[in-house]
C-alpha cells in the first residue's frame, strides 16, 4: 500500500522538521518539536499518543488552525510540492476545505443546530466552489449518499440525528470541497463500538475510493490497527517510533509503544490481566530532560536522563529511543538538527 | 461468588420516562407515551463482586445505575439491597444510611470536582453531609485512608491541592477516594476510564480491583467496551435497549457469546491485530432503536442478522446456555 522508498516528490504532504511552541503568560512551551514525515494519496497515516502528547497540534498546524496563542517556530510543511502558509490565516483560506479538510471532533457541538444538515454541507460548496444555491443542494444530496445516509434525511435538524449520523454528515462536510487530505481529529472517539464500526469502515472505503491521503488522529491503538497503513507514536512533542502498521503491532520497538500495545485490554491473548504504565504524562510545562519517556520507561539507562534521543531510521520505520542507537539503515527523512 | 446472598438484587426493574406532549396535553395531564429506558432487569451483585454491564449508548445501562444509586426512581420491578427492599425508599434523610453503603463514580473527573475545593474538601465532603463523622482529626485520618486505597500516595501530598493540579489520573483517583471515603459496600462506576488516556486506564482499573480484594468491595462496571469489561469483570450483562439480552461470566461472554447481539458487538470492537488491517470491521447495520418505540417480540429482531419468523412475534425469555449464562435468544441451546 504504502511504498517507504518512494520520492518525496510524489507525496502529497511533507511535513519537514515542524515545531510549535504555545505562548503561556509570555513564556513559550514546546507543543511539538521537530516532526517529519510525508504522507502519499490513498495512504492512510495514525497520529498516536496520549493527551498532551500533541497530536492534535500537530494536525491543527498542518491545516492551519492552531490556536493564536501557538506559533510555528520551525519547520515547513509542503502540498503537491509547494509550501503552505501555515502561519498565515488569509493565506491558507484557499487551501482549507479544497486541499486539506477536517473532521472535527465532537461532532455534536460542531454542528450549527437551528440550520437543516443539507443547508450546512452545501454552504461550503457555495462559499468554495461558486456553486448556485440549487448545484449546492444537490452536491449536498450527492454526499449525504456517499456518507451513507438517505437523500431526505438532508432535511433533518442535527438534534434528530444520532452520533453516529451527525459523525456522518461531519464527513460529508468534510469532503464538501473534493479535498486530497482529510484530517480526522478523533472522529469515533464519543461513539459506542457499533457506530464507531461504521465510521471507521465508511472512512476507510471513501479513502480507498477517493484516494484520500488520511491522517488519523486518535489515542486508540486498536482502531489503527484496524484501518490504517502507517502509523506515527507521539510522546511529550515528539514521534518516538514510525512505521507500517502491522510492523509496529507485531515487533514494537519503543518500549513507550510496547506498553501502550501490552495496556491495551485484548480477549485474544486470553490472559486476564491488567498492565498499567506506571506514572502519568508529562505536561506541557514540566517535562523531563533527556528522553521524555526515561521516569516511566522499565528499561531507563543514564543516557535516557540526559540525553534526548534522535529519531532514526530502524528497519522499515523510524524510531527515537537509545536502545536503538544507530540508524541500521538510512533513514527516508533522518530528523538530525535537534 | 454469587452462591451466597448477593449485596443487590434487581427484580423486573423498570424505568419509563413519560413524554410529555405540547401544552394542551400538559393541561389536560396527559403523556403521549413513554420512552421505557430499563423495561424488566433482573440482575444479582454478590459481595465482592464486580459486575458489568455492557451495551450501546441508549442501551440502559447508566439509567439502571442511576436507580441503584437512588438518582432515578423506578416505575416497577424492585431494588433489593442487602435484604432490605430499597424500591420506594425516597427523601434525603430515610437515604442517608443507603447513601454512605452504595456509591458512584462518574464518567467525567473534570466536571466531577468543584475547581475551587482542595482534594482535602472534595474527599471530606461526603463525610460531612452524611454526618458520618464529627471530629476533625478523624475526618482526617479517613481521608488519608481513601486516598491511599485510590492510589495517591502519600496522601498529606494532595491535601492542598485544586483539582488543575492534578493530571487527569490523578483527578480520577481523588473521585474514586470520594467514593472509598464513606466505607461503601458497593460502588457504581459509570464508564469511570473513559476520559483518561490509554497508559492511565490501567492503573485505574488496577485501584478498582485492589479495593475488590482488599475491602471485599462489590462494582457495578458500566462501559460501553467488551475486552475492558472482560478484563476486569468476574461476570458480564449485555444490555440492549432496555434489557439484559445475555448474561455470564466474563470469558464466557467474551470467549463464547451465544446471543447475536453480543456476538456483533464483540466482532464490531476494534482490535490489535499484527498482521494489518482485516479490510473492514463487521460492524453491525442500523442503528439501536429509541426506546418509545420497542420492536415488537424480540427487540433485536430488526437489526439481527438470524432473525426468525417466530422472533418477530414472541419475546424469547433468558435460556441457559452453560453454566451461569443465559441468553435471550430463540435460537439459543
Amino acid at each position: 500500500m504504502n511504498d517507504i522508498s518512494e520520492q518525496a516528490t510524489a507525496s502529497l504532504l511533507s511535513v519537514d522538521g515542524l515545531s510549535v511552541e504555545y505562548g503561556l503568560k509570555g513564556v513559550s512551551f514546546p507543543a511539538i518539536q521537530n516532526v517529519s514525515f510525508d504522507l502519499h494519496a490513498g495512504e492512510s497515516v495514525a497520529l498516536v499518543g496520549e493527551s498532551g502528547s500533541g497530536k492534535t497540534t500537530t494536525a491543527m498546524a498542518i491545516a492551519g488552525l492552531l490556536s493564536p496563542n501557538a506559533q510555528v517556530s520551525r519547520g515547513k510543511v509542503r502540498y503537491r510540492g509547494q509550501e503552505l502558509p501555515i502561519d498565515d490565516d488569509t493565506a491558507m483560506r484557499p487551501h482549507r476545505w479544497s486541499d486539506i479538510s477536517v473532521i472535527f471532533q465532537g461532532a455534536m457541538n460542531a454542528l450549527n443546530p437551528v440550520h437543516r444538515i443539507a443547508k450546512q454541507i452545501a454552504e461550503p460548496c457555495m462559499l468554495k466552489l461558486g456553486l448556485s444555491h440549487d448545484q449546492a443542494m444537490a452536491r449536498a444530496t450527492e454526499l449525504l449518499e456517499l456518507v451513507g445516509i438517505p437523500a431526505d434525511r438532508g432535511a433533518a435538524y442535527p438534534h434528530q440525528l444520532s452520533g453516529g449520523m451527525r459523525q456522518r454528515v461531519m464527513i460529508a462536510m468534510a469532503l464538501a470541497c473534493r479535498p486530497s487530505i482529510v484530517i480526522g481529529d478523533e472522529p469515533t472517539t464519543a461513539l459506542d463500538v457499533i457506530n464507531q464500526a461504521q465510521i471507521l469502515n465508511l472512512l476507510v472505503d471513501l479513502r480507498s475510493r477517493l484516494k484520500l491521503g488520511l491522517i488519523l488522529i486518535t489515542h486508540d491503538l486498536s482502531v489503527v490497527s484496524e484501518s490504517c497503513d502507517r502509523v506515527m507514536i507521539m510522546y511529550a512533542g515528539r514521534i518516538v517510533e514510525e512505521g507500517a502498521v502491522a510492523d509496529i503491532f507485531a515487533a514494537p520497538k519503543h518500549p513507550y509503544t510496547r506498553l501502550l500495545i501490552e495496556s491495551i485490554p485484548n480477549p485474544a491473548r486470553g490472559k486476564r490481566e491488567l498492565l498499567p504504565i506506571p506514572g502519568d504524562p508529562p505536561t506541557l510545562v514540566k517535562r523531563p530532560s533527556g528522553c521524555a519517556f526515561n521516569p516511566r520507561c522499565p528499561s531507563a539507562m543514564t543516557i535516557c536522563t540526559t540525553e534526548a534521543p534522535e529519531l532514526n531510521g530502524c528497519g522499515q520505520g523510524r524510531v527515537a529511543c537509545h536502545l536503538h542507537p544507530s540508524s541500521v539503515t538510512p533513514g527516508r527523512k533522518v530528523a538530525a538538527r535537534v | 461468588m454469587s452462591d451466597n446472598v448477593g449485596i443487590l438484587q434487581l427484580e423486573n426493574l423498570q424505568v419509563r420516562f413519560p413524554i410529555h406532549g405540547g401544552l394542551f396535553d400538559s393541561v389536560l395531564g396527559r403523556t403521549r407515551g413513554a420512552v421505557r429506558a430499563v423495561d424488566g432487569v433482573d440482575l444479582n451483585i454478590g459481595r465482592g463482586e464486580i459486575v458489568a454491564l455492557v451495551g450501546e449508548s441508549g442501551s440502559g445501562k447508566t439509567t439502571i445505575g442511576r436507580v441503584i444509586t437512588k438518582l432515578v426512581q423506578p416505575t416497577g420491578g424492585r431494588l433489593v439491597f442487602d435484604g432490605k427492599d430499597m424500591t420506594s425508599v425516597q427523601g434525603f434523610s430515610a437515604l442517608r444510611p443507603y447513601r454512605h453503603r452504595v456509591q458512584m463514580i462518574f464518567q467525567d473527573a473534570y466536571q466531577a470536582l468543584n475547581p475551587r475545593h482542595t482534594v482535602f474538601d472534595a474527599v471530606a465532603e461526603p463525610l460531612r453531609s452524611l454526618r458520618l463523622v464529627d471530629n476533625d482529626g478523624e475526618v482526617t485520618a479517613r481521608v488519608s485512608e481513601a486516598l491511599s486505597a485510590a492510589g495517591l500516595k502519600p496522601p498529606e501530598e494532595f491535601f492542598g491541592r485544586f483539582p488543575h493540579e492534578l493530571s487527569g489520573g490523578q483527578r480520577q483517583r481523588v473521585v474514586i477516594a470520594g467514593a472509598l471515603v464513606v466505607r461503601p459496600n458497593l460502588i457504581v462506576a459509570d464508564e469511570p476510564v473513559s476520559m483518561l488516556d490509554v497508559s492511565i486506564r490501567a492503573q485505574i482499573l488496577q485501584a478498582l480491583v485492589n479495593l475488590r480484594d482488599q475491602q471485599n468491595l462489590a462494582l457495578l462496571f458500566i462501559t460501553h467496551d467488551l475486552p475492558l469489561a472482560w478484563l476486569i469483570a468476574d461476570r458480564i450483562a449485555v444490555m440492549y435497549l432496555g434489557r439484559v439480552v445475555e448474561i455470564g461470566s466474563a470469558d464466557d461472554i467474551t470467549l463464547n457469546p451465544q446471543h447475536p447481539y453480543t456476538i456483533a458487538l464483540r466482532d464490531a470492537t476494534p482490535q490489535i491485530r499484527n498482521d494489518g488491517p482485516r479490510g473492514g470491521i463487521k460492524a453491525l447495520q442500523g442503528e439501536i432503536p429509541t426506546a418509545t418505540h420497542v420492536p415488537a417480540g424480540c427487540r433485536f429482531h430488526p437489526r439481527c442478522p438470524l432473525a426468525l419468523e417466530r422472533c418477530r412475534q414472541e419475546e424469547p425469555p433468558a435460556i441457559e446456555v452453560g453454566p451461569q449464562h443465559l441468553s435471550a435468544c430463540w435460537l439459543a441451546k
